[in-house]
């Protein structure tokens, strides 16, 4: 039987199916029919089945024919009349494709106005907070040797029995000596970046002064190892204090639980500010007091008096420096 | 053949009206109002003269109720649809352009009104046909009754209302084509605008819904006709 193409090419084939269309009556029918005879008998027996059918669908016309009632026709044109009562509005589909059209222009001049206050202002610190620091740059955990990305300065730290964490070196009776780990690469300036640390603290002491920083060179002293300008968190006395540089305190210290805790400390800095969170509470938001373009050196301090098991009261067991 | 065709051509003549080319009607009478082609009305329609849609209304309110109800076969749904066709006509008016047929367009919308409901499954309250506010021919839909209208040959009955029940089971594509071509009188390139179908695809599916039913009724059982679309 035919193809499909064959009713874009078969003249036979297209005037049937005009005849079939247009019905009974109609020139194509005529000439259609006058046409059958000519063809092949085999082929024309099932042509002229569907001319057949054809006539008994024209007979069937009326079949499900509908005509409006009187109901049908006044509740048309009430709602036509309650249509027009409305007043010439926007059809439809013209106030949905200006509404759409309004809601496309504002959103994209709103994005633009975004752009051009971010890009006029500098970023706040609620900025900084709401930033998420997420892929980690360094991710150290103290159960063996210090991990290379950290090197040590003043005396060298030490890892606690059994791997439990990184403690302080020995001090001197008497008297606190500094030494700790910094990165090895500073950060920019201008780039944010997170120091999250994890501290294990069994108890308040003050032979260990914990120092969480971030320095702006590694020009550190010699006895204390301290540089002259740092950001620091520090952990001591069973408190958690904020410094900005010079030792400038900045807010009140928060006491720490007298008994053994894990304590979870998170530096977020910018170029111009720094959020510090204990446990995912907010313990500073505010300028860091670091030179705008100096470089980044995060690390951490213990400064420890005398030595023995006191100074595993305050133990680092991981750090990871983040990205955002 | 040809006492069936004249009386044929009879009846469609006496369902086509006569109108005259689409020349701006000046004169605001009833009377040269009603001769006026269906596209002149729809311009006045869209300068909002209700009474040029009323006219509309009355030319094509059977067409759209007869066209729903063979596609849909379902009265309660006709209904409001159908007035929702209307509705919309009127409301929509504005977006209808000259030189485009008014049948197409009309048509456009009713099929997608239905294609709609269809995909929404959402069917009306159902209500007893009579207290429906639709007239017909035979609104049952029985198709022996409408062949003992056309013939008095039992044989002949018989073979269209065979043909009649058949068209219900035909694929919707077949069937949608034959509606709107046989039963509806729009040309290929008119089916071809409101369904967005090639016209040679809507030969075919003419040919091979025909040939389905003409099967049927030669008792052998149809094939499957769907694959030889382009």
């Amino acid at each position: 039987m035919s193809q499909a193409t064959d009713f874009e090419t078969d003249p036979f084939l297209r005037l049937l199916t005009d005849a079939l269309r247009a019905g009974p009556g109609s020139p194509q029918w005529h000439e259609a029919v006058r046409q059958l005879r000519t063809i092949n008998p085999d082929e024309a027996d099932e042509y002229r089945l569907i001319v057949t059918a054809r006539e008994h669908l024209e007979s069937g016309r009326d079949y499900r024919t509908l005509r409006a009632g009187p109901g049908f026709t006044r509740k048309v044109f009430d709602s036509i009349e309650r249509e027009a009562a409305r007043g010439p509005g926007l059809p439809l589909a013209s106030a949905i494709a200006i509404v759409a059209v309004l809601a496309v222009v504002g959103t994209v001049l709103a994005l633009v106005l975004l752009l051009m206050r971010s890009a006029e202002q500098p970023p706040t610190v609620e900025d900084l907070s709401r930033t998420y620091f997420t892929q980690p740059a360094i991710s150290s955990e103290f159960v063996g040797a210090v991990p290379p990305e950290w090197q040590t300065f003043g005396a060298p730290p030490q890892i606690a029995g059994a791997g439990r964490g990184l403690r302080g070196g020995n001090g001197a009776p008497g008297q606190y000596r500094g030494g700790g780990i910094r990165v090895s690469v500073p950060l920019p300036a201008d780039q944010s970046f997170a120091v999250e640390m994890t501290v294990r603290a069994a108890r308040p002491t003050d032979q260990v002064d914990l120092r969480l920083f971030v320095s702006e060179s590694t020009e550190f002293s010699t006895e204390k190892a301290v540089s002259p300008r740092e950001f620091e968190v520090r952990i001591f006395r069973g408190q958690i204090g904020v410094f900005k540089p010079v030792a400038v305190e900045a807010g009140s210290p928060v006491k720490l639980p007298d008994g053994p805790s894990t304590i979870r400390l998170l530096l977020k800095m910018d170029r111009n500010f720094a959020v510090v969170e204990r446990d995912g509470v907010r313990l500073y938001a505010g300028p860091h007091g670091l030179g705008a373009d100096a470089p980044r050196w995060p690390g951490v301090r213990f400064l420890t008096r005398g030595d023995g098991a006191a100074l595993e009261d305050v133990l680092v067991q991981s750090i990871r420096l983040l990205r955002p | 053949m040809q006492k069936r065709a004249d009386r044929t051509t009879h009846a469609k003549a006496a369902r086509t009206p006569v109108r005259p080319p689409a020349d701006p009607i000046t004169d605001l009478t009833p009377v040269a109002l009603g001769r006026a082609s269906d596209e002149e009305l729809m311009r006045r329609t869209q300068r909002g003269d209700r009474q040029a849609f009323s006219l509309l209304y009355e030319r094509y309110s059977s067409s759209v109720l007869s066209y729903l109800y063979r596609m849909l076969g379902n009265l309660e749904d006709v209904e409001s649809i159908a007035q929702e066709v209307f509705l919309r006509a009127f409301r929509f008016a504005p977006t209808y352009r000259f030189p485009q047929k008014f049948s197409t367009w009309l048509f456009t919308i009713t099929r997608n009104l239905a294609i709609n409901y269809s995909r929404r499954r959402k069917r009306s309250p159902v209500r007893n046909v009579t207290e429906l506010n639709l007239e017909g021919v035979e609104i049952s839909g029985d198709p022996y009754k409408v062949a003992q209208r056309a013939t008095d040959d039992v044989e002949k009955q018989e073979e269209i209302a065979r043909v009649l029940k058949a068209l219900d089971d035909l694929p919707t594509d077949q069937r949608e084509v034959i509606v709107l071509g046989v039963f509806q009188d729009l040309s290929y390139a008119q089916i071809e605008e409101i369904t967005g179908t090639k016209a040679v695809t809507l030969r075919s599916r003419m040919f091979h819904g025909l040939r389905r039913l003409a099967r049927m009724l030669g008792s052998k059982p149809p094939e499957d006709d769907g694959m030889e679309e382009p």
